[in-house]
């Protein structure tokens, strides 16, 4: 679960990126933030993943108190949630297998739960067959799977993603998302960030919209 | 941590080195030097400090008599020496012989001598005197230089004297090394460390934003470093090894053999070496690998934006 509670953030330049910012996103939901350059999103998506602190009010995701808990249990909280870039953030010298159990090798899991994992997830999003490929040697839109399967390959309760059919083109943003959809009636909340109102218009689910900081509409409800 | 958790860790760690050899190398090749330059050190203060002990464990002592002295005059000095009590052995050196021995122990190089053959005050006649008592040694050389026509006498305390002079120096001169050095290699290894981070801060950044621990993340770096570091060791023992044998104790014998007895065996220091080198290195790998990620995790811990 994500709470905004009257949020505020002024960077360090003295930019007010977010005004008294109250929302509330249960597990399993789907959400849509949305909001022209500058709004405030990835701002956002900063305090969810705990890479920035509020100026004022709150903000809890999964059990963690952004501002009170202790910075050595960030790792914890991200491992809570998958990350999903704009741009893909794969390791170019890595195969589409290394790339996504890098994410596991890294937070210390073993040997045979990574070989069981890692073919389960690639399946999932469709990629088995481009397992020894390199990044360069497959197209955007699967680039961005291959970073959905990162994300997701940890198990994670939420998916949270800036624009990511943001670098490539509309039809294949469409299949994408509606991977996120999949898993997504598995259970999984996702909360992703877009520009593109078509993709809104098209898969119904809750939108959030910012504009200068503000949330202007919300079609989920409960705000406060 | 999991074995295999650890065994990743390490490959990371010699990946880092592979991925940045050229300045891995470069940064082997300062370490190296530094290491080299505090192992020299210690080899000369530990010859210092051998030619010291050996000093203070002689009972002999040289008693030099007075120029133009007629040869009753240096007669009657033996007499007076041997009634001075506590002496085991006195005997007479002539002013030829004394000649002889120097030569002898300058091996080829003793034509340095030829033009002082006809000196007369370049070494005198003297006696060489072994006490019997060591405890009584510096009573005994005072009592013989009082005799009537002893110039002055020579202990090799009185040298024993000046070496302790140059070992404090060299002591001195070599901590100062030593900590200079020390921050200069530290400096090399975190700069070569911090190097392979930017190379590999894609990496890093993904490894924060899926939630590695900063421990995970820190700990390829830090074998990076030891391995640096342990690379320089075991390199500067050889090299030292090789110059301390063929550089040292070789023209030591041939140049002045009565010198070699003095002269340290490497095997005799080998272990000390050895085993300093590979502490040295690993700490100043581990340190230098610190120091790096520390400041990059702090200053560049961004997941959102990679650098
Ligand atoms: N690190 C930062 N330091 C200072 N100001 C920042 C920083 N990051 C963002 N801002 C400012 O905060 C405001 C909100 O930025 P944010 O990145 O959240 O917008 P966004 O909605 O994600 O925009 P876009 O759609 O262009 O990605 C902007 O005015 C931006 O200039
Ligand atoms: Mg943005």
């Amino acid at each position: 679960m994500i709470e905004f509670k009257g949020v505020h953030l002024t960077y360090n330049s003295g930019t007010t990126a977010l005004v008294d910012v109250n929302f509330r996103v249960m597990d399993g939901e789907f959400v849509f933030l949305v909001g022209p350059s500058g709004a405030g999103k990835s701002s956002i998506i900063k305090l969810i993943m705990r890479e920035i602190v509020p100026s004022a009010g709150e903000v809890l995701v999964n059990g963690y108190n952004n501002k009170k808990m202790k910075k050595r249990h960030i790792p914890y909280l991200r491992r809570t949630m998958g990350i999903v870039f704009q741009d893909f953030r794969l390791i170019p010298h890595m195969t589409v297998y290394d790339n996504v159990a890098f994410a596991m090798r890294v937070t210390g899991a073993s040997g045979s739960a990574i070989r069981k994992r890692v073919p389960y997830i690639l399946d999932l999003v469709g990629l088995s067959h481009k397992a020894r490929s390199l990044p360069c040697q497959i197209s955007g839109g699967e680039q961005q799977r291959v970073g959905l399967a990162r994300a997701l390959v940890n198990n994670p309760s939420m998916i949270i993603a800036d624009e990511p059919t943001g670098n490539i083109d509309a039809q294949l943003a469409t299949d994408i998302v509606d991977l996120f959809d999949e898993i997504n009636r598995r259970g999984t909340t996702v909360l992703m960030v877009t520009h593109d109102t078509k993709l809104v218009d098209r898969h119904k689910h809750r939108v959030i919209e910012l504009r200068n900081g503000c949330v202007v509409s919300d079609t989920g409800g409960d705000a406060r | 941590m999991r074995f295999s958790s650890f065994r990743y860790l390490i490959k990371e760690g010699v990946k880092n080195i592979w991925l940045n050899r050229l300045m891995s190398l470069a940064s082997i090749g300062v370490l190296s030097a530094c290491l080299l330059m505090i192992g020299l050190a210690y080899l000369v203060s530990v010859n210092i400090s051998n030619a010291l002990g050996w000093m203070e464990r002689q009972n002999v002592f040289m008693a030099y008599v007075e120029e133009g002295a007629d040869p009753i005059e240096v007669e009657q000095v033996g007499r007076d020496i041997l009634s001075v009590g506590n002496i085991a052995e006195c005997v007479f050196i002539s002013r030829e012989q004394a000649f002889e021995s120097v030569s002898e122990l300058l091996g080829e190089y003793k034509y340095l001598l030829e033009e002082f053959k006809e000196d007369n005050d370049f070494l005198p006649d003297a006696y060489k005197i072994t006490v019997e008592d060591l405890e009584l040694f510096d009573e005994t050389v005072y009592h013989v230089q009082q005799i009537d026509n002893v110039s002055h006498v020579r202990s090799r305390r009185e040298s024993a004297d000046l070496i302790l002079k140059i070992r404090k120096l060299v002591t001195n001169i070599g901590m100062w090394l030593f900590i200079i050095l020390f921050v200069v290699a530290l400096f090399i290894i975190a700069n070569t460390v911090k190097l392979t981070m930017y190379v590999r801060r894609l990496e890093i950044n993904i490894m924060k934003s899926v939630g590695a621990t900063n421990n995970f993340i820190r700990l390829p770096f830090i074998v990076e470093g030891i391995i640096l570091g342990l690379f320089s060791a075991i390199f500067t023992y050889g090299v030292t090894w090789y110059l301390y044998r063929t550089l040292v104790v070789s023209t030591m014998e041939g140049m002045v053999g009565g010198l070699a007895p003095y002269v340290v065996k490497f095997s005799d220091v080998s272990h000390n070496l050895l085993a300093g080198f590979v502490i040295a290195g690993v700490v100043i790998g581990c340190f230098g690998g610190l120091i790096s990620i520390h400041r990059y995790l702090k200053d560049e811990g961004g997941v959102y934006n990679v650098g």
